[in-house]
C-alpha cells in the first residue's frame, strides 16, 4: 500500500492523498497549474522553485517522461500534488514512466488528492503556504510548519536558481543545441536528478524554513558544465556568413526551451549568471540582452534591476516573464503579488499594438503595474483578456521590450514563438539605427 | 468588429429528419443559434422538416418553416423571405450541400443572400476531396495517397498504383455513408459501386490505408480576426479504421506529450485558415503512425458537427452559440464566457475531469446487417459520462448504454480474442472479457491496434474486479476506492454476491456518498456561474441545492431506435416551463447529442447516467419535490419503480398507473369494467401456452416481450409453427417476463391519440390516423392530422374512450393511446401513460405544445385553469413520414412490420392529404417518381387492390413491370402491364431490371416472416440502388395519390407562425 500523504495548509484546511514517489515533509507556497500536458515541462521549469505545484489535470504521468522535455537540469517543485498518478511508458517519445521519473528526481509526488477542492480554495485564498508531509499526521503541526514558512512575496529565488559560471551556446538554424567545444554532451542533458527540490527541502526538522534552503535546491554545476564552453570564447566563425549576432542571457531560471529558441534564430549565446553586472556584460560586446524567466519576487531582485536599468538603451533588451517585471522595474514600473497567479497554457493575451490575440502559457505570481514614474518611453503592449493584467511592454525607444507570457510555451501553445524573431529583427534595428 | 447592423434577416438551415449519422447534436446547434440571434435582434428564417426539434418550435425563430428540405422548397422560401445572409454551417451535411446547390443555382446572388461563416469556395476546398488535397499540400500536411474515381474503371486502375486495402469515401456524403475499407478487388468493386451512387456528384476517393493508426480531432474556432483557437481535443480509442461516430473517443486526448499535443494543433490551426473557414467552428481530423509519429490530415468538416456537440458537452463551451455569434461580426474576445461570464470566450478551455463517449448500436433491429465496425457509420446514438478519471468515465458510461440484453461473452479466450479480431459493437465488452480471461495487453494491443495506454486502463478495471471478487466482501474503504474508480454498486453486488440494494444500503450506512464537480471550461480558475455537474467520490461537493423548489426531469439517455429527439423535445419543454412557473429544472440526462444537456435548458445540468444509482443520488443531493418520468421515453420508466420505492416523488401520473397499464391482466380487466374492446389476448411464459393461446385466439397473432419500447422483438406470426420459432428467440428478450399475445387485426386502420390529463378532465391534442394498415409499428408508420377517412362519430368515440382510459388510468400529464378500425368495431391496441413519439408532431400540427401542458399538470395545475384552444380540425393537413436506416445496411430487408426500424421523422404541411404527403416524401429524401416505370409484386391477399393502384398508375403514364401473378391480374382487367421474371426464373429477372436502373418505384408487398422470403431480394436491391421502395398497400395507394399533387403545380410553403396565427 502507498504511504497516506498530508497536504495542511497555512489556513489548517488538509487534504489528504498517497504519495507514490517520494517520502518526508516538504514546504512551500501552494500553487495550481491548468496545462493538461507538460506535466515533465512545469517540474523542470525553475520558475517553481520552492512551490508546491498542484496538476488541475486529474491524471498525471499519461504519456511517461523523457530527458528531452526536461527543461533544465532539475525538478523544482517541493512536491506535486495530482487526482490520479499513472505509470505508463507506451508514448514512442518516452523512455521512462512518470512515477519513475519523479523517484529519480526524488520528487514527493501524491496521487489521490481532491485538487479541484484545493484549486477552488486557492482561488478563493491566493495562494497559500502549505507542508506536505507522508511521516506525520499532527494537522496543528503541520499547519504550523505552514505558518513558519517564508512567504513568497520578498524572496529573491533567482540567485538560488541561476547558473554559477557563465557558458556559451553556439548558433543554431536546426534548433537543436550543440555544444561549441570540448564535449559531446548536449547543453539539454538532463542532470542526474540530485540536488532536486525535494531533496533540498527535507531540513532537520522536516520543512525547509529558510529561503536559502532552496539554493541547496538548485542544480548547476550539471547544467553549466553540460551547457558548453567558458564564457568569453569566441565560436569558430562560419565560412562566407557574416559573424553570428551575440546576445547575452541573464539566466534567472532560464528554460531550456528558451535557448533553444534563441539559438535557432542563429544567435551565439552567452549564458550569464543572474547577479552579473551591466559593466560585465557590456564587456561581452553583446548586441541583445535576453532576460529569463526565473521563480521569486522580482522586486527583490534589485541587483538585476540595476543591470537592467543600466543597459537601458545601450544594448536591445528582451524579457520574458520573470525577465518582464525585472525591466518593468527598471522602467519605473512596480510589481505585485497576484491573488494566486496565472499558470496554465489557455490564457488569451492581446496584442494591443496590432490587435492579434494569443494563446499563451503563462507561469507567474506576480505582475506588472503601470505607474506614474515609469520611464515616458514605456508603454502597455499587452494585455490578459481575463483580468486585464499587463502582459506586455515596449520601450521602443530604448530597444526594450517584454513579455509576461511565455512565448517558447513548453508546454503550450506555439502562438507567440515569432517574437524570438522579433526581439533579432530590434536587434537589427538598433544596428542599423545606432550603427553597431 | 463588433456586430453586423447590416443584416437584419438571417435564415438558418437545419439537417432534416435524424439519421444515422446525422442525429440531435444538429438540433441542439440549431437551436443555440437561433436563440442567440434572437436574443441579438436578428429576424430568423429557419427551414427544417423535422417536427420533433426544438429548434422547429415557433419560439425559437421569427419564421419557422417545416419543409422540405431541397432546392425548390428553399428557393421558394428565400424568395419569399428575403433573407439577408444564409447561415449554412448549422444543419448539417445537409445543410452545408444545400447551401452550395444553393449558390450553383445562383439563388443568392439573384436574391442577394450573403453566405455568412463559410463561402462556397471554402466548403468546396473542405468536401471536394481533390481540393482538400491540394489546399493540404499547399501548407506543407500530409494527406493519406489517394486517387480519385468517377467509374469502377478508374477505380481498379487507381487500385492497381496504390495498392490494398484501399478506404473507399465517397465524396459529400454524410457520416461516411457508401465508404469502406476495400481489402480485395471483389470488395473494391462492390464499395466503388455504391459510393459512386451515394455521392451528389459521382465521385470517390480511394485512398492509401491508414488502418490501426491513432486517431485524433480537434475542434477549432476563428473568428474574422482571424483569431484561432481549439476547443478541445478528442482521442479515438478505435483506431483508423472504424469510424469516429463509431469509436470510443476521450476528451481530452490523453496520450500525447505536449509537443505532439502542440503539433496537432499548429496542424489545425494551418488547416483551418487554408480551407478558409471565416467564421465559426470546424473539426479537423487526423491520424498518426503509432510508432514514427507520421502526422496525416484525414478530413476537415467546416461546420458544427456531431463531435463539435460532444465537444461542446464535453468542455462547456457552447461552440454552435458561439459560432453564430461570430458569423454576424463578433469577434472571439467580444464575447462572454458563458460560464465564467467574467473572462472573454477567446481562449481554451482546460478540462479537469476526464470524458469518455460511447456509441449506441442498434443492430439487434437488423439481423441481417453486418455487425462488424468500418469506416461507414452504423451506430444511432451516444452517451458521454464525466469521470475525474478514464476508469471512472469509462464505467459510468458503459453503464449509460443502457443495452437492452447482456452482452453475450464467449467462454473460453480463444473464442474471446476470434471475437475481437473485427472491430464490433461489443468491442469494449469483449476486451475486458479477453482481461478476466487471463489475455495480455500486448497480445489485445496486437490484435485490436487499440493503444497499450487504454488497454492497460482496462486491464486495471478487471483487476479491481478481481480484488473485490478475491475479498467476496466489501469494507468502508475498499467501497469508497471502489466507487472512486467508477463502479456501479449494481456491478459491486455482483462481484461480491450481493443485490443492489444491499451495496446501496451499505454504502448509505457507510457514508459513501458521491460529491458533484462543476464542468466550468477552466478548471476552477475562475468561479463558474453555470451549475452543470458530474458526479465522483471526492472531498469537496459543489452542487449546493437552491433555495426554490426543485423539479428532477429525468432525460432519455442515448438515442436509440424507438427512443429518440421525440423525448428529449418533451423533457426541454419540461425543463422550460417548470423553469416558468417558478420551479428550479434539475436535468439529468447522459446524451451529448440533445438540447436537454445544454446548460442553457435548465437551471442545474447533472450529466450523469440514467440508472436508478445514479438517478437517486442526485435526488438525495437535491432533495426536489420529485421526479417527472414521464418525458425521457423507457429510460425514465424503467427505474420509475426503485426511486418510488426509495421513496422519491413521482410527479405526474403515479408509479401505481404505469404499472397497471403495463400488466396485461389487471389492464384487460379495467378494459372490460370501462366497456372497452380490444383484440383478443392471452399471455405465456412458454411455448406450450403460446401454441394453446394461438389456438384459442385464432392466427395471424402479434406476438411480444413485455415492457419493451420501439416494438422490441414484436411480430406478425400466420401460423403455430413461425409462433414455435418466435418463442424460441423471444424468451431471450426479456428473461422472466412473459410474451404478450394478440390476435393481429389484419387491415385494419390505425389511429394514434396523444392526450394530456389531469384526474379530471382530459385535454385531446390529436387524433392521428395511421398511413399503413395496423400490424406495421406506429413509429414506422405515416401518421395524418386529422384524420382522412374516419367518420365524426368514429372520431368522438376515440376520443371518448381516450378520456375514459386517462381517468380510469389516474394519469395526470401525457397519454398516447392507440386504435384499431377494423370492420366498424373500435379496439384499443395499446396505452401508455407518457409522452409519445408523436407529442412533437402534434404539438406542431395543431399549435398546442402538449409536453408544455403536461408538465403544467404534473406539477399540479388543472387543466381546466389553463388556456387551451378547444379542439378543431385545422385547416391544413400534417404528415408525419418516416425515415429508414435500411440503405446504411446493406442486406437489409426494408420490409415493414410490428418492430420499428425508423431512425427519425419528417414533415409535411399543405392544404390537402395527397400534397401533404408528397411533400413529406420529399423530405424525407425519397421524393416520388413523376414518370417512369413501376414494379408491382403484391401478395395473393392484396391482388384485387393492387389492380386499382395499378389503374391508377397507368392512368398516370406509368409503365407497368409485374411478375407472372399480379402481371395477369393487372392484364384481365385491361391494364397494360409487362411481365417480368422472378429471379428464379433466369435473366433477364426483376432484380437486374432494378441494378440497371430500369425501375422508378418498386411496390412489394410481403407475406409472412423469413429474410429469405420472395420479395427480399427486389426490397433490398431497390434500397441500396436508393429507389423508393414501398411495402404496404395502404402505403402504395397514398404515394400514388401525393404522385398525382405532386405533378400538379408547386405547393405553396407556409411557416408555422402563420399557420397558427402566432406570427
Amino acid at each position: 500500500m502507498p504511504e497516506r500523504a498530508l497536504v495542511v495548509l497555512e489556513d489548517g484546511v488538509c487534504f489528504s492523498g498517497e504519495a507514490l514517489a517520494g517520502s518526508g515533509t516538504v514546504g512551500g507556497e501552494l500553487v495550481f497549474t491548468t496545462s493538461m500536458t507538460g506535466y515533465q515541462e512545469v517540474a523542470t521549469d525553475p520558475s517553481y522553485a520552492g512551490q508546491i505545484v498542484t496538476y488541475t489535470f486529474p491524471m498525471n504521468g499519461n504519456y511517461g517522461a523523457d530527458p528531452a522535455r526536461d527543461e533544465s537540469g532539475s525538478a523544482y517543485p517541493r512536491a506535486v500534488l495530482a487526482r490520479e498518478l499513472t505509470n505508463y511508458r507506451f508514448n514512442r517519445a518516452s523512455s521512462a514512466t512518470w512515477l519513475e521519473w519523479l523517484n529519480e528526481h526524488g520528487v514527493l509526488a501524491v496521487s489521490e488528492v481532491d485538487t479541484r477542492a484545493l484549486t477552488r480554495h486557492i482561488r478563493e485564498q491566493g495562494a497559500l503556504r502549505a507542508v506536505v508531509s507522508t511521516e506525520n499526521n499532527d494537522v496543528r503541526d503541520l499547519r504550523r510548519r505552514a505558518q513558519r514558512l517564508p512567504l513568497m512575496a520578498g524572496l529573491d529565488l533567482a540567485r538560488a536558481v541561476t547558473t554559477d559560471a557563465a557558458y556559451e551556446i553556439a548558433p543554431h538554424g536546426d534548433g537543436v543545441l550543440q555544444p561549441t567545444a570540448g564535449t559531446a554532451d548536449t547543453g539539454l542533458t538532463p542532470a542526474d536528478g540530485e540536488g532536486s527540490a525535494a531533496d533540498g527541502a527535507e531540513a532537520a526538522d522536516g520543512v525547509s524554513l529558510e529561503a536559502d534552503a532552496v539554493e541547496r535546491v538548485s542544480l548547476d554545476a550539471e547544467t553549466q558544465a553540460a551547457g558548453g564552453t567558458e564564457a568569453g570564447e569566441a565560436p569558430p566563425p562560419e565560412a562566407g556568413t557574416a559573424p553570428p549576432r551575440h546576445v547575452v542571457v541573464y539566466d534567472f531560471g532560464v528554460k531550456r526551451s528558451m535557448l533553444r529558441l534563441l539559438a535557432a534564430e542563429g544567435l551565439r549565446l552567452t549564458v550569464v549568471p543572474a547577479a552579473t553586472s551591466a559593466r560585465e556584460v557590456m564587456k561581452l560586446h553583446p548586441d541583445g540582452v535576453f532576460l529569463s524567466n526565473g521563480p521569486g519576487d522580482p522586486a527583490a531582485v534589485e541587483y538585476a534591476v540595476k543591470a537592467v536599468g543600466r543597459l537601458l538603451g545601450k544594448v536591445p533588451v528582451f524579457g520574458i516573464c520573470l525577465g518582464h517585471q525585472l525591466l518593468a522595474l527598471a522602467l519605473g514600473m512596480t510589481t505585485y503579488k497576484l491573488k494566486f497567479g496565472h499558470r496554465g497554457a489557455n490564457h488569451p493575451v492581446k496584442d494591443l499594438r496590432d490587435v492579434t490575440i494569443a494563446i499563451t502559457t503563462q507561469n507567474h505570481g506576480f505582475a506588472v503595474r503601470e505607474s506614474d514614474t515609469a520611464h515616458p518611453a514605456a508603454r502597455i503592449t499587452h494585455l490578459n483578456l481575463n483580468d486585464g493584467t499587463v502582459e506586455g511592454l515596449a520601450a521602443p525607444e530604448l530597444y526594450a521590450s517584454s513579455v509576461q507570457y511565455h512565448p517558447e510555451s513548453t508546454p503550450g501553445p506555439h502562438d507567440s514563438l515569432h517574437l524570438f524573431a522579433r526581439f533579432v529583427a530590434e536587434m537589427e534595428r538598433f544596428a542599423a539605427e545606432r550603427g553597431a | 468588429m463588433p456586430r453586423r447592423d447590416d443584416l437584419k434577416k438571417i435564415l438558418i438551415i437545419g439537417s432534416g429528419p435524424i439519421v444515422i449519422g446525422q442525429a440531435c447534436e444538429f438540433d441542439y446547434s440549431g437551436t443555440q443559434a437561433c436563440r442567440v440571434l434572437l436574443e441579438d435582434g436578428f429576424e430568423v428564417v429557419l427551414v427544417n422538416s423535422n417536427p420533433a426539434t426544438i429548434m422547429t418550435d415557433p419560439d425559437f425563430a421569427t419564421r419557422t418553416y417545416v419543409e422540405p428540405l431541397d432546392l425548390p422548397t428553399l428557393t421558394r422560401i428565400i424568395e419569399i423571405e428575403r433573407p439577408d445572409a444564409l447561415l449554412p454551417t448549422l444543419g448539417g451535411q445537409t445543410a452545408l450541400n444545400l447551401s452550395i446547390e444553393l449558390v450553383e443555382a445562383g439563388v443568392l446572388d439573384l436574391w442577394s443572400v450573403e453566405m455568412i461563416g463559410a463561402d462556397a469556395a471554402a466548403i468546396r476546398r473542405a468536401e471536394d476531396r481533390a481540393e482538400f488535397r491540394a489546399t493540404m499540400e499547399s501548407i506543407g500536411l500530409r494527406v493519406p495517397r489517394s486517387a480519385l474515381a468517377h467509374t469502377l474503371e478508374e477505380a481498379e486502375l487507381a487500385a492497381a498504383e496504390l495498392g490494398l486495402p484501399l478506404v473507399v469515401r465517397p465524396a459529400f456524403t454524410l457520416g461516411g455513408i457508401g465508404g469502406g475499407v476495400a481489402h480485395d478487388l471483389e470488395s473494391l468493386r462492390d464499395i466503388v459501386a455504391g459510393g459512386l451512387r451515394r455521392s451528389p456528384i459521382t465521385q470517390v476517393l480511394l485512398e492509401e490505408s491508414v488502418l490501426g493508426w491513432q486517431e485524433f480531432e480537434l475542434e477549432v474556432m476563428r473568428d474574422t480576426a482571424d483569431n484561432v483557437v481549439v476547443i478541445c481535443s478528442i482521442e479515438n480509442i478505435d483506431p483508423m479504421g472504424v469510424h469516429t461516430g463509431d469509436s470510443v473517443t476521450v476528451a481530452p486526448a490523453l496520450t500525447l506529450t505536449d509537443p505532439q499535443y502542440q503539433e496537432l494543433r499548429d496542424a489545425a490551426m494551418a488547416v483551418v485558415r487554408a480551407i478558409g473557414v471565416d467564421t465559426g467552428g470546424s473539426n479537423v481530423q487526423f491520424a498518426v503512425h503509432p510508432g514514427t509519429g507520421e502526422v496525416v490530415v484525414i478530413e476537415m468538416n467546416p461546420r458544427v458537427s456531431r463531435s463539435s456537440a460532444l465537444a461542446s458537452k464535453a468542455t462547456g463551451f457552447p461552440i454552435a452559440k458561439i459560432a453564430a455569434k461570430l458569423a454576424v461580426g463578433y469577434t472571439l474576445d467580444e464575447i462572454d464566457n458563458d460560464i465564467t461570464k467574467k473572462t472573454p470566450a477567446c481562449f481554451e478551455p482546460t478540462l479537469d475531469y476526464v470524458v469518455v463517449k460511447v456509441p449506441r448500436w442498434a443492430f439487434e433491429k437488423f439481423p441481417m446487417a453486418d455487425p462488424e465496425l468500418t469506416t461507414h457509420m452504423k451506430s444511432v446514438g451516444e452517451a458521454m459520462a464525466i469521470g475525474r478519471t478514464f476508469k471512472e468515465a469509462f464505467l459510468k458510461a458503459l453503464r449509460s448504454r443502457e443495452l437492452d440484453a447482456a452482452v453475450e461473452l464467449p467462454t473460453t479466450a480463444q473464442e474471446t480474442l476470434k471475437a475481437l479480431a473485427v472491430p464490433s459493437c461489443a468491442r469494449y465488452d469483449l476486451l475486458l472479457h479477453a482481461f478476466r480471461q487471463g489475455v495480455g495487453v500486448a497480445q489485445l494491443a496486437d490484435l485490436t491496434g487499440v493503444s497499450p495506454f487504454f488497454l492497460s486502463e482496462l486491464r486495471d478495471i478487471t483487476g479491481l474486479e478481481r480484488e473485490v471478487r478475491d475479498a467476496g466482501t466489501l469494507t468502508p474503504e475498499r467501497l469508497r476506492r471502489m466507487k472512486r474508480y467508477g463502479f456501479s454498486d449494481a456491478r459491486l453486488g455482483e462481484l461480491c454476491g450481493r443485490t443492489e440494494r444491499e451495496v446501496r444500503a451499505l454504502r448509505l450506512e457507510w457514508g459513501v456518498t458521491p460529491v458533484y464537480k462543476a464542468v466550468d471550461t477552466c478548471a476552477a480558475e475562475f468561479a463558474a456561474e453555470t451549475p452543470y455537474f458530474y458526479s465522483t467520490y471526492e472531498q469537496e461537493n459543489e452542487a449546493e441545492p437552491g433555495e426554490r423548489p426543485r423539479v428532477v426531469i429525468l432525460g432519455s439517455g442515448p438515442n436509440r431506435i424507438g427512443q429518440g429527439i421525440e423525448f428529449d423535445y418533451c423533457c426541454v419543454h419540461a425543463a422550460l416551463t417548470a423553469r416558468r412557473l417558478g420551479y428550479e429544472a434539475v436535468m439529468v440526462n447522459c446524451n451529448p447529442e440533445t438540447v436537454s444537456t445544454d446548460y442553457d435548458v435548465s437551471d442545474r445540468l447533472y450529466f450523469e447516467p440514467l440508472t436508478f444509482e445514479d438517478v437517486a443520488n442526485v435526488c438525495r443531493n437535491e432533495s426536489p419535490e420529485g421526479v417527472i418520468v414521464q418525458f425521457g421515453g423507457q429510460t425514465p420508466l424503467k427505474i420509475a419503480a426503485a426511486l418510488d420505492g426509495a421513496g422519491i416523488p413521482i410527479l405526474g401520473t403515479p408509479q401505481a398507473s404505469i404499472d397497471l397499464a403495463e400488466d396485461r391482466g389487471r389492464f384487460g380487466a379495467l378494459l372490460e369494467e370501462l366497456g372497452i374492446q380490444c383484440p383478443p389476448y392471452g399471455l405465456a411464459g412458454t411455448a406450450a401456452e403460446a401454441r394453446a393461446v394461438g389456438d384459442r385466439i385464432g392466427y395471424p397473432l402479434l406476438v411480444r416481450p413485455s415492457y419493451v419500447l420501439g416494438g422490441r422483438a414484436m411480430e406478425i406470426v400466420y401460423s403455430a409453427a413461425e409462433l414455435e420459432e418466435y418463442m424460441a428467440t423471444a424468451v431471450a428478450v426479456s428473461p422472466g417476463r412473459p410474451v404478450l399475445i394478440d390476435r393481429f387485426l389484419e387491415d385494419a386502420i390505425e389511429v394514434d391519440v396523444d392526450a394530456v390529463a389531469d384526474g379530471e378532465t382530459v385535454y385531446v391534442g390529436a387524433v392521428m390516423q395511421h398511413v399503413e394498415e395496423a400490424g406495421v409499428h406506429s413509429g414506422d408508420s405515416a401518421c395524418v392530422i386529422p384524420s382522412i377517412s374516419l367518420g365524426e362519430g368514429t372520431l368522438e368515440k376515440v376520443r371518448r374512450q381516450t378520456t375514459q382510459l386517462a381517468l380510469a388510468l389516474g394519469v395526470k400529464g401525457l397519454i398516447n393511446v392507440q386504435f384499431a378500425y377494423q370492420n366498424y368495431q373500435l379496439y384499443v391496441l395499446e396505452v401508455n401513460p407518457r409522452a409519445s413519439r408523436t407529442v412533437p408532431f402534434v404539438s406542431k400540427a395543431t399549435g398546442v405544445s402538449l409536453a408544455k401542458v403536461a408538465t403544467e399538470v404534473a406539477l399540479g395545475r388543472r387543466l381546466a385553469d389553463m388556456d387551451l384552444p378547444a379542439r378543431a380540425v385545422p385547416e391544413h393537413v400534417s404528415v408525419k413520414e418516416v425515415v429508414l436506416p435500411f440503405a446504411r445496411f446493406p442486406g437489409t430487408d426494408s420490409r415493414l412490420g410490428p418492430e420499428m426500424k425508423s431512425t427519425g421523422e419528417v414533415m409535411g404541411i399543405a392544404e390537402a392529404f395527397p400534397a401533404a404527403l408528397a411533400k413529406a416524401h420529399s423530405a424525407a429524401g425519397a421524393p416520388l417518381p413523376l414518370e417512369g416505370a413501376v414494379f408491382l409484386s403484391v401478395c395473393d391477399s392484396d391482388k384485387s387492390a393492387a389492380t386499382i393502384l395499378g389503374q391508377r398508375l397507368h392512368a398516370l403514364g406509368f409503365a407497368i413491370l409485374a411478375t407472372r401473378g399480379t402481371a395477369r391480374a393487372l392484364q384481365s382487367l385491361g391494364v397494360p402491364a409487362t411481365e417480368v421474371n422472378k429471379v428464379q426464373d433466369g435473366e433477364p429477372h426483376v432484380v437486374g431490371l432494378i441494378q440497371s436502373g430500369a425501375v422508378d418505384l418498386v411496390v412489394n408487398t410481403p407475406y409472412g416472416r423469413g429474410a429469405r422470403s420472395d420479395g427480399y431480394e427486389i426490397r433490398t436491391t431497390a434500397v441500396q440502388r436508393g429507389v423508393p421502395c414501398i411495402t404496404t398497400l395502404a402505403g402504395a395507394s397514398a404515394a400514388v395519390s401525393a404522385i398525382e399533387a405532386a405533378r400538379r403545380p408547386r405547393v405553396a410553403v407556409r411557416c408555422l407562425q402563420d399557420l397558427h396565427g402566432t406570427a
